[in-house]
């Protein structure tokens, strides 16, 4: 009785654990800039990213000398205004967004709507998908040219044509934006230049980018797990692997590794220095597929699957309920997902902080994109409205430490959350109204990380010490911000195409040595036009 | 009827108990699962549990507090009842009229119907439609883009067809037209095959929410699916605030209370359509 | 459906006169009818047709905001692209293969129950079990899969329960080779007692005048169930049966990704999962749509052929 089959958008459902944690933060080939497309390369030239200015902020509690995050064990005492007066014109502001949390209350029945409006001069008006039903609207709404002011462009999508559709529907915001313009906007020119790449389409700066953790996937432990081996500190793979063997006890179905092979070998090649997506050699590039430094991650988690480390079953929603009882060793998450965790988990949480898998590698840490895709201008709005709206959007970029984030973030004082001993808490209003209406709102703008986890000062601690440790091994990945067409035609097939394989190898359905042939026919299906495409764009500067 | 041997009875039976066991076993973890806490469902490693020893309404009272749910099972219900109504009418009308033979354009009509069994028409242009109608937002939305199935009317239409010829017959040597005849013998006599179809109709649509995702913004509107749709994939959100509550509810049992919630009104419903498809219908006395 | 499922349809015409009537008289009496389909038909036209001419797409390289018309034509290049890829014909391949499976393992299970079921004498036994059979049906396909696992995959119950006597069956969820069979197991467990409900309901259109004579004959349940339930819901099963084969090419979509890293892509591709892989994914409208042409154009054939093998066999089949 197929006719009643719904197939559409199941995805999320299906891999909500996994979609929702983050978009960017994909293991392997994603996270280009949706921006690159047909042609895009072509009309690649030189731009001016908006100037970066940091944003004056309350003194963070630990040091940001290595690059962390802004870090506070205690909520500021003393805020920040970085926004004199309200920066609306009194008109209705219309952005379509998503959310993965459940819809918010309307804006007759939100205090934090009606206060946000208030500061705003402007009514705050969301169009809200639900989870994973994203792009289907945003092909419905521009099939229908019913565009709103602000629509929200996500990275890996799925959206074609994107250069096309933005010079025909949305305004060039680079000369609002590029180089020393971007100052008028003091708030966006505090998000940073890795997030702006992503922002930019045909050489012009088409959208202010969604800001977004810089830093990657993160390797999450349950400490109590790996105490009776001394712990997570690794002397190399060997030792790693040795010891998760002595922890592994499948008759108690109590197993070391999440099944989530790809996110594993994602993991295993920082140890052995394999590139982030693609390395950069005298102009030269080499996908990570193509090193030997990526093929010994392989082999390695071949080896730990036939060693019987990784759970049995291929799929598992319930991970985090097995890491905290001590049936699972590790898993894998993005960088917002570990905020997440460090909040809201009450075993002790630790990460794997990347080593050398042999005495002779150089361990990296792979960065994020920095963003979350970027927010365009309809041409409907007129260069007057343009102004007013990017003035909004610079308010509601508020960094951490300002009056205006506090009110994105929080809500209202006394009515959304209470303050005592320099913690904020929720009230039940604000726990029923600030999270679900923020997380639409942080998909259209959003703000440099910053590290404050209410009531959980330890947990504050362990990020910052963990940005600490990866920051001079940062790798950023080298073709942010460059284009390629064969990137967004194919670049969904050719990343499927790599995950069955790499899956196929892991589990051993396909053995290693079929790996170099598998190489040649993902470089043949797209793999080579795409480095030579990038090639091209790094050359052009 | 005589009764069967022991041993068919009894191999009867043992297939029987398997069959219901098989079913309801994952309903009993499905149910158990969703009286889990935190506390319980962590030591169980997250994974379902049939009779949870300390039995919680937690993952019920997070999903119906706010009152949105309660809002949205009263519209998925109107939703359903409405829609199931309009798509019988128009299933019942059009599979009676393609079942009468050498009726003009029957065949033509029936193809026409047929074809749309194979071929799906684009989200894009669909979405165009419903906005050049004017009910893009409304309640309308849900129903009207998807009011009659063909795979419905072919099943209403073979059914009409399998009645006695005899019985159209008299009644037209009584004098009745065709409309006549469809209300007094087709429908009358076809009770089982319209309560099936009918429920086919009312599940499709109290379990919808692609059409009510895409077509209607405003939240308020959306129907029970959407809505118990985000409170799965909350469990796993955790994009950009830096701000959310502890939730102390696992995944699973807010997963399976979902479907619980989702479910009851099916239940509820089952037994009134049921009566009419366990029966027969046509005795000796009126084939005559 | 009833007594008379072997006569040919054609000896009864509506008012009986099989000679040719004018345009008009038939209008005049059909009238009634043709308002009766008007609903259906203009829900058909705005709802079906009308979108419908935008599948010309698969002919062109589609852009929603440059709209149907603004997209530029690509001639056959959707199609070719589709079909030139080796991994497309593992897919059909996949797909033949799970709807083979489906159609001998699944398709005669809800008719079974439904003869099982009608054979009972217990009016109180009958109502539950039928009402219990068919919940499963609303489970989404991520909580039967999750089920499944929970039973009998790598750390499932069952397959722990063993290990710990020291029986080892390997992860059942996790074998390419029982993968197919295991889909249908799945879907089996699932539907059985959804597609019970249609057969319960033509059951109930067999009269009842019947039974009785054949019991009179002497005829012991064996003789009636074949003599009398099945043939009475045969065409019902025909029916199904063609309309089946006109949907041969689509496999439960999210049943086969969720179990896809599970099993490897080679023994999960279906056609609907390699559309959705290598051309929603990549937001590439026009060859979704072309290979959606495809299916509808090979169902329709199927159709068409099953429906006149139907006939040969005297049977009504959908359409005459």
């Amino acid at each position: 009785m197929s006719m009643s089959m719904s197939r559409r958008g199941f995805l999320g459902l299906a891999l909500a654990g996994a979609t929702a944690a983050g978009l960017a933060a994909c293991g392997g080939e994603g996270g280009g800039a949706a921006g690159a497309g047909k042609g895009g390369a072509d009309l690649s030239r030189k731009l001016r990213l908006p100037t970066y200015t940091p944003a004056k902020i309350p003194t963070p509690d630990l040091p940001i000398d290595a690059g962390q995050d802004p870090s506070y064990l205690k909520y500021p005492e003393q805020l920040v205004r970085s926004v004199p007066a309200p920066p609306g014109d009194g008109s209705r502001i219309t952005a379509l967004t998503q959310t993965w949390d459940v819809a918010p209350p309307g804006a007759d029945k939100s205090a934090y709507l009606q206060e946000l409006g208030k500061r705003l001069n402007a009514q705050w008006d969301m169009n809200i998908v639900v989870g994973e039903g994203y792009p289907d609207k945003f092909n419905a709404i521009i099939a229908s040219d019913d565009l709103p002011d602000l629509v929200w462009f996500p990275p890996n999508q799925g959206l074609q044509r994107v250069p096309e559709l933005l010079e025909a529907k949305f305004h060039d915001l680079t000369p609002h934006l590029a180089g020393d313009a971007i100052k008028k906007y003091p708030n966006l020119a505090n998000l940073g230049d890795v997030a702006w790449k992503s922002a930019v389409t045909n050489g012009k700066i088409f959208g202010v980018a969604v800001s977004y953790s810089r830093f990657g996937q993160v390797y999450l432990v349950n400490q109590d797990f790996w105490r009776p081996v001394g712990g997570i500190g690794f002397t190399g793979a060997d030792d790693f692997f040795q010891k998760s063997v002595q922890l592994l006890d499948a008759k108690r179905n109590r197993y070391v590794l999440e099944p989530a092979y790809v996110n594993h070998v994602h993991m295993f090649s920082q140890w052995y220095g394999a590139p982030n997506t693609w390395r950069l050699t005298g102009g030269k590039l080499v996908h990570q597929y193509e090193t030997p430094e990526y093929q010994a991650a392989l082999e390695f988690a071949v080896k730990c699957f036939k060693a019987g480390l990784f759970w049995p079953d291929a799929t598992l929603a319930t991970t985090k309920e097995k890491v905290a009882n001590g049936q699972l060793g590790a898993y894998v998450e993005s960088f917002p997902g570990f905020y997440n965790d460090a909040r809201t988990q009450k075993y002790e949480l630790g990460a794997i902080v990347p080593f050398a898998a042999t005495p002779d590698a150089k361990p990296v840490y792979n960065a994020g994109l920095g963003s979350v895709g970027f927010t365009a201008i309809s041409k409907k709005a007129d260069p007057k409205r343009v102004e007013m709206l990017l003035n909004v959007l610079n308010f509601m970029a508020a960094p951490f430490g300002t009056e205006e984030n506090q009110l994105v973030n929080y809500g209202v004082e006394g009515v959304h959350f209470t303050r005592k001993d320099g913690e904020l808490t929720f009230t039940d209003r604000g726990a029923a109204e600030v999270p679900a209406t923020q997380q639409p709102i942080s998909f259209v703008i959003g703000s440099p990380s910053a590290i404050y986890l209410p009531g959980k000062p330890e947990g504050t601690r362990l990020i910052h010490d963990f940005e600490t440790k990866v920051a001079p091994m940062l790798q950023e990945r080298v073709t942010t911000g460059h284009f390629s067409d064969t990137f967004t035609t194919k670049g969904g097939e050719l990343s499927t195409m790599g995950s069955d394989m790499v899956v196929d190898v892991v589990t051993g359905r396909k053995p290693l040595s079929a790996w170099q042939g598998f190489v040649k026919k993902w470089m043949d299906r797209g793999g080579a036009a795409m480095k030579a495409e990038y090639e091209a764009s790094i050359a052009r500067g | 009827m005589e009764r069967p041997t022991v041993a068919g009875r009894a191999l009867k039976t043992a297939v029987l108990t398997a069959i219901v066991l098989a079913v309801l076993y994952p309903f009993g973890l499905a149910v158990g699962t969703s009286l889990t806490g935190r506390a319980e469902s962590v030591a169980n490693g997250g994974g379902y549990v049939l009779l949870p020893a300390h039995p919680t309404l937690e993952a019920y009272r997070l999903i119906l507090s706010g009152g949105a749910v309660t809002r949205a099972v009263l519209t998925s219900v109107g939703i359903t009842l409405c829609g199931t109504a309009l798509s019988l009418l128009c299933t019942v009308f059009l599979g009676y009229a393609l079942s009468r033979r050498g009726m003009l354009g029957g065949r033509p009509i029936l193809m026409m119907v047929l074809a749309t069994f194979l071929f799906t028409p684009g989200m894009i242009p669909t979405y165009l439609m419903v906005k050049e109608l004017g009910m893009l937002n409304t309640y309308q939305s849900v129903i009207v883009p998807v009011l009659v199935n063909a795979f419905n009317v072919v099943v209403v239409r073979a059914f009409f067809q399998g009645l006695p010829d005899e019985l159209f017959e008299a009644a037209r040597m009584d004098g009745a037209g065709e409309w006549r005849m469809m209300w007094r013998i087709a429908i009358p006599l076809s009770k089982a095959v319209i309560a099936v179809v009918g429920l086919f109709y009312a599940v499709g649509y109290w379990n919808s929410w692609f059409s009510a995702l895409l077509y209607i913004d405003d939240h308020d509107k959306h129907p029970i699916q959407l809505v118990l749709r985000q409170y799965i994939f909350r469990g796993g959100a955790a994009q950009g605030t830096d701000v959310a509550i502890v939730r102390d509810l696992p995944t699973a049992s807010v997963q399976m209370a979902v479907l619980v919630i989702a479910l009851v009104p099916i239940l509820l419903a089952y037994p009134f359509l049921q009566k009419y498809f366990t029966k027969g219908v046509l005795t000796g006395a009126i084939k005559g | 459906m009833v007594v008379s499922t072997a006569a040919p349809a054609t000896e009864v015409q509506v008012g009986a006169r099989p000679q040719r009537r004018t345009l008009r008289d038939r209008l005049r009496r059909d009238w009634t009818l043709l308002l009766l389909c008007l609903p259906g038909v203009l829900y058909f036209v705005v709802f079906f047709y009308v979108p419908l001419l935008g599948n010309v797409i698969a002919f062109k390289d589609y852009a929603p905001f440059l709209g149907i018309d603004g997209s530029p034509w690509v001639g056959l290049e959707n199609f070719v692209m589709l079909l030139e890829e080796p991994e497309f014909w593992t897919a059909v391949g996949n797909t033949l293969q799970i709807t083979a499976l489906q159609l001998l393992l699944y398709f005669p299970a809800p008719i079974a129950l439904a003869l099982l079921l009608n054979s009972l004498v217990g009016n109180r036994v009958k109502r539950l079990v039928q009402t219990v059979v068919y919940l499963p049906h609303f489970l989404s396909w991520v909580v039967v899969v999750a089920m499944f696992q929970q039973v009998i995959g790598g750390a499932g119950t069952i397959t722990t329960f063993l290990a710990a006597h020291d029986v080892t069956i390997g992860n059942l969820m996790a074998d390419p080779e029982l993968f197919k069979l295991m889909a249908t197991a799945q879907v089996i467990w699932k539907d059985t007692g959804w597609g019970t409900i249609i057969f319960l309901a033509a059951i109930t259109a067999i009269d009842v005048s019947q039974y009785e004579a054949a019991a009179i004959d002497g005829a012991d349940w064996k003789r009636r169930l074949w003599h009398v339930t099945l043939p009475g819901i045969r065409p019902v099963i025909i029916m199904l049966l063609i309309l089946r084969l006109g949907d041969i090419l689509s496999v439960g979509f999210e049943q086969m990704v969720l179990q896809r890293d599970a099993v490897g892509a080679e023994a999960s591709e279906v056609i609907d999962t390699y559309i959705y892989y290598h051309g929603v994914i990549n937001g590439d409208w026009g060859m979704s749509t072309a290979a959606g042409l495809m299916k509808g154009l090979i169902g329709a054939a199927l159709i068409y052929a099953a429906n006149k093998l139907a006939h040969r066999f005297g049977e009504q089949g959908i359409y005459r």
